[in-house]
């Protein structure tokens, strides 16, 4: 207990040091988040005309999609936010530049998340929250307090999913010393639920997101459940926190495994 | 020419370490291709009228988007002229780009043209074979549309280069781009036809969008290919688009030789 005690005030601190660099450019906020929304916008304007043309997607009107889409953005930014450099341990693995972690007496781990926080990753959580809104009282559903629980609990599970894959993934590179292909092969898979409800692609790649890499739990389940659509039984998508857990105990596993096998690059 | 058929070789020598990367590439465009597939065929269940044309065109239509954007998206490759520009622009390693006796334009296009040639021949290539094989794939109508479709294709990447140079030109200025990027590949994705054909827009965007040169890079070469055109149209927006190919790259060469006069290397 005093371990993570001192854990998370070492983590504080590293923040505070973080921020101070940080908000020496301010104008860089507002410079991505104009281009967040242009580059998001284009997916927004695609739901839209298609949503417009052909009325709906499935039992999906435009508003249930915009819900679909503010839940991924939010729960992303979790990771973007706050976990966003443990997809740069490639990078830090190939340039050597790793060994330094491993030579300071706090956690590598601590060391390399809150070495930066990715403030621009705000702008994501910002589109989200205007996102679920505007898509609720276009469909006309009424959160109450349940509701609202279940959607803080979904967002929770739905970040610490997202960050333990990415996380995951760059793990990999303690074995390959490459991983950037693999990612590109789960950006390509989350890129298809981040905007679309997974029932149009099969049962197959229902699967493939639901056990395997359950993107799903981002913002299709979530969805599903406060929506109320007839796409999944909601126990399916209330099991969001047990999956959240269960994948943060395999990369805990994995990463403990990877720092042992670890040889520095030598670079 | 000589130049790019060297940057074309090294691309393939510095592919050649890394097989399991290609795998898992050509994987990642099937799954990208799966995805717009199913979503077409969703859309066409629905309402088959609205597509405008058969399923089986708009399948390919889509897919061979995901095909293209493979070698075309803005920050896909870090040879596109934007990318290493501002990746040289912020090391101040720029100064060695400009002792080549090569004008940085054309060194640029040779670098990110034998890129994607590269990219063409080995990754979208297989992509399209297996995709054919196995999801549905359409082949062009006629040889001839196959050929206008491959001559269409070069052209759009003229027009993406130059689009990407200008963008790389603003990086000389701001030394900074990401953010731009990213707002410029909204814009593109958007106004490219990538997504959606353009046909399916509500009127008064197809107007704004038949005068900007973005469509020229997805929906002119996809069009052709799926034979949505005539062969009187196809020679038209052939000439279009070597018509924006031309201007754009002219624009980029003044531009460069603008910016050329007042740059100042970093000292790195």
């Amino acid at each position: 207990m005093r371990e993570v005690k001192a854990g998370l005030k070492m983590y504080g601190s590293l923040l505070k040091m973080t921020m101070r660099g940080i908000l020496q450019y301010r104008a860089d906020f507002w410079m991505s988040l104009v281009s967040v929304s242009l580059l998001n916008g284009a997916n927004i304007v695609q739901l839209s005309v298609i949503s417009w043309r052909f009325h709906a997607l499935g039992s999906w009107q435009v508003g249930d999609l915009l819900v679909l889409y503010g839940l991924f953005m939010i729960s992303w930014s979790i990771f973007s936010v706050f976990f966003y450099r443990l997809s740069k341990i490639e990078d830090e693995i190939v340039s050597g530049s790793f060994d330094v972690y491993l030579l300071r007496p706090v956690s590598p781990f601590l060391q390399l998340v809150g070495g930066d926080i990715k403030y621009t990753g705000l702008c994501d959580t910002l589109l989200g929250v205007v996102l679920i809104p505007t898509g609720l009282s276009m469909t006309g559903t009424h959160w109450g307090l349940w509701q609202i629980f279940w959607f803080v609990i979904f967002v929770l599970s739905g970040g610490a999913i997202a960050v333990c894959i990415k996380f995951l993934i760059s793990c990999v590179t303690f074995w390959t010393t490459k991983a950037s292909a693999l990612s590109q092969v789960f950006i390509q898979i989350y890129l298809l639920t981040q905007k679309y409800p997974v029932t149009i692609f099969g049962p197959a790649f229902r699967v493939l997101v639901t056990g395997l890499v359950p993107v799903a739990y981002l913002n299709f389940y979530p969805a599903v459940y406060l929506l109320g659509k007839p796409d999944a039984p909601p126990w399916v998508c209330m099991l969001a926190p047990v999956i959240a857990m269960v994948l943060a105990g395999i990369a805990a596993l994995v990463w403990r495994r990877g720092l042992r096998r670890y040889n520095s690059s030598g670079a | 020419m000589k130049i790019f058929a060297k940057c074309l070789h090294t691309e393939r020598r510095s592919a050649g370490l890394y097989r399991t990367d290609f795998l898992l590439k050509v994987l990642y465009s099937m799954i990208a291709m799966y995805g717009v597939r199913s979503l077409w065929t969703a859309l066409y269940a629905q309402d088959p009228a609205i597509v405008g044309r058969p399923l089986p065109s708009m399948i390919t239509y889509a897919m061979l988007a995901v095909a293209l954007d493979i070698i075309f998206y803005p920050s896909a490759l870090s040879t596109a002229p934007q990318n290493y520009i501002s990746q040289q622009v912020r090391t101040g390693r720029i100064d060695t780009d400009l002792l080549r006796p090569v004008d940085l334009q054309q060194q640029l296009l040779a670098r990110n043209g034998g890129a994607a040639a590269f990219g063409a021949l080995w990754l979208v290539m297989p992509a399209w074979l297996l995709s054919v094989l196995f999801l549905g794939m359409e082949l062009p109508p006629s040889l001839f549309h196959g050929a206008a479709f491959l001559f269409s294709g070069v052209l759009s990447f003229l027009i993406l280069f130059s689009l990407n140079f200008l963008l790389g030109m603003v990086c000389f200025v701001t030394t900074e781009i990401r953010q731009i990027t990213m707002a410029y590949s909204g814009i593109l994705t958007i106004l490219s036809g990538k997504l959606i054909p353009n046909w399916l827009y509500p009127e008064w965007m197809q107007a704004l969008i038949n005068v900007l040169p973005f469509r020229c890079i997805f929906e002119t070469p996809l069009s052709i290919y799926i034979g949505a055109v005539g062969n009187y149209e196809i020679l038209c927006s052939l000439v279009l688009q070597a018509a924006w190919a031309g201007i754009l790259l002219l624009l980029g060469k003044i531009m460069w030789l603008g910016v050329h006069r007042r740059l100042a290397v970093q000292g790195g």
